[in-house]
């Protein structure tokens, strides 16, 4: 299993779900934050959940790669499934699996060293040799759309960098790694109109190779970039639909007050 | 979850403002198939002469409800009910303002078979049921539309079939009229044309009825076929 010994990503069977969450619900103490959720991510597909403040989205996302357990006092039942592999299982290495399933949080999170050692901080400690260091370094640029405009600056400190571009940053560091998932935690909450309209751009152009969930209030963020949403609230997954179903006939009336704005 | 107070309030405001032209519109559009057919059964021109006045009422209050449309969607990304409750709007002002069109066409007519004279025989039975038709039709789809209610349209097309039948026989007792000599061409083909201007008036509201359930419960219209029911066959002889 590519989580627990061999860290090459494998392309997978594409009439599996990448990621399978079954009964998942979330413990702190005696109260719930997550209750009974099931739901599949597929590969090559933009998945937005969306819902009020406290509805449990972050919660949902971290759960997906274990992040969970940096939280104490968290309690995790259910199942989630990582290419058919059971992601709780002892066997399974956390750092592995958050190699393949990357997380971006909400503010820029870049390490005060250049550009170059933030997209290969994590090759490093994997112990990549310097050759596919370099080449991969480049390569997540590319894919972040960052290459072009830093290619002669690679050295610079990253915090030099706007937040649109340290969020890019970011995301080129997590594809560093190669992973299979991209997990997007509010990634444009602090960014300008322009910066979020290049993070959104770039989502479209990494679905064509990975699985993207991404947490988000904005709305009209979930239903520009993505192919399916789920609406969370209260810790209950409510509808979970193709995005252009679940914004122009929700099935359910909590969803339709939500997406219309009538609470929230 | 909390008592809600609409927090998109301009949008809001907006709707029940769209909601209001519509229903305007919409009674508009009645008034004049009913003043068209009234001054054509009843021979009476002034009720004719106001249809115009109407359908040009008509198109204005069209293009004010498209900018309201275009302006909602512009400045509030309408999703769900709303959303659907304005696309909606969109498409059933062109079907309202070409039932005021045909109503004016119709109502253009009467002029015409006044001058020529009160003894032609028009099948009238046959033409007022097939008025009574359609604008049953007509009220029918616009009170789903303003009442929010899809269940009473269900069966409108079970009425637009029986508006299809008359249309049939009227045109081809017209036809037969014209061949057979009892009828003047000149008015004939004007009483074709008034039987088509129903018929097409039915299939507006037809339209009208399948957008509501649409509105309402999000099935629909996308993939509603075209309707391929053919047009009546011509007698022997003729064409």
């Amino acid at each position: 299993m590519e989580t627990t010994t061999n860290p090459t990503a494998s392309e997978g069977d594409p009439a599996t779900p990448v990621l399978s969450v079954k009964g998942l619900s979330v413990w702190a103490g005696k109260k719930a934050i997550l209750s009974n959720i099931s739901l599949e991510f597929w590969d090559r597909e933009v998945t937005a959940l969306i819902g009020p403040s406290g509805c449990g989205k972050t919660t949902f996302i971290r759960t997906l790669n274990r992040m969970t357990e940096v939280s104490p006092g968290l309690r995790v039942q259910g199942t989630i499934h990582y290419r058919g592999q059971d992601i709780y299982d002892r066997a399974v290495n956390p750092v592995l699996l958050r190699q393949r399933v990357g997380m971006v949080f909400q503010r820029p999170t870049v390490f005060p060293m250049s550009i170059f050692d933030n997209v290969a901080f994590g090759l490093r400690l994997v112990r990549e040799s310097r050759s596919v260091i370099e080449e991969r370094v480049v390569e997540s640029l590319r894919r972040a759309g960052l290459y072009e405009e830093l290619k002669d600056n690679l050295h610079r400190s990253a915090l030099t960098l706007s937040g649109g571009q340290q969020q890019r940053l970011c995301i080129a560091r997590a594809l560093a790694v190669n992973p299979r998932v991209l997990l997007l935690d509010e990634p444009t909450s602090s960014l300008d109109p322009s910066a979020t309209q290049k993070v959104e751009d770039l989502l479209f152009e990494l679905k064509q190779e990975y699985a993207v969930i991404i947490v988000t209030h904005n709305m009209q963020q979930a239903a520009r970039v993505s192919d399916r949403t789920a609406f969370l609230y209260q810790g209950k997954l409510i509808e979970f639909d193709e995005t252009k179903r679940l914004f122009e006939s929700p099935r359910e009336k909590l969803t339709e007050s939500y997406v219309t704005g009538r609470f929230g | 979850m909390r008592a809600e107070k609409p927090r998109r309030v301009a949008l809001g405001e907006g709707l029940a403002k769209l909601n209001e032209n519509m229903i305007t519109l919409a009674e508009i559009s009645e008034m004049a198939i009913r003043k068209a057919m009234g001054g054509l059964l009843e021979s009476d021109l002034s009720q004719a002469e106001e249809v115009s006045t109407l359908d040009r009422e008509i198109y204005a209050l069209q293009n004010v409800i498209e900018k309201n449309c275009i302006d909602l969607i512009a400045l509030h990304a309408p999703v769900a009910k709303d959303l659907r409750t304005i696309t909606t709007s969109l498409k059933i002002v062109t079907d309202l303002d070409r039932i005021g069109r045909y109503a004016r066409d119709i109502a253009e007519v009467v002029p015409e078979l006044s001058r020529a004279g009160e003894n032609v025989p028009r099948d009238e039975a046959k033409l007022k049921r097939m008025a009574d038709l359609t604008i049953h039709m007509v009220d029918t789809a616009i009170r789903a539309f303003t009442n929010h209610d899809a269940a009473s349209v269900r069966d409108i097309a079970e009425f637009d079939n029986a508006v299809d039948d008359l249309y049939e026989a009227l045109y081809e007792g017209y036809v037969h009229g014209i061949t057979e000599g009892t009828l003047r061409p000149q008015v004939g083909v004007q009483l074709i044309l008034v039987s088509r201007y129903l018929e097409r008036i039915a299939d507006h509201a037809v339209n009208v009825g399948r957008r509501v359930v649409y509105m309402e419960t999000g099935e629909g219209p996308a993939g509603t076929p075209r309707s391929s029911r053919p047009g009546p066959e011509l007698p022997t002889g003729v064409g």
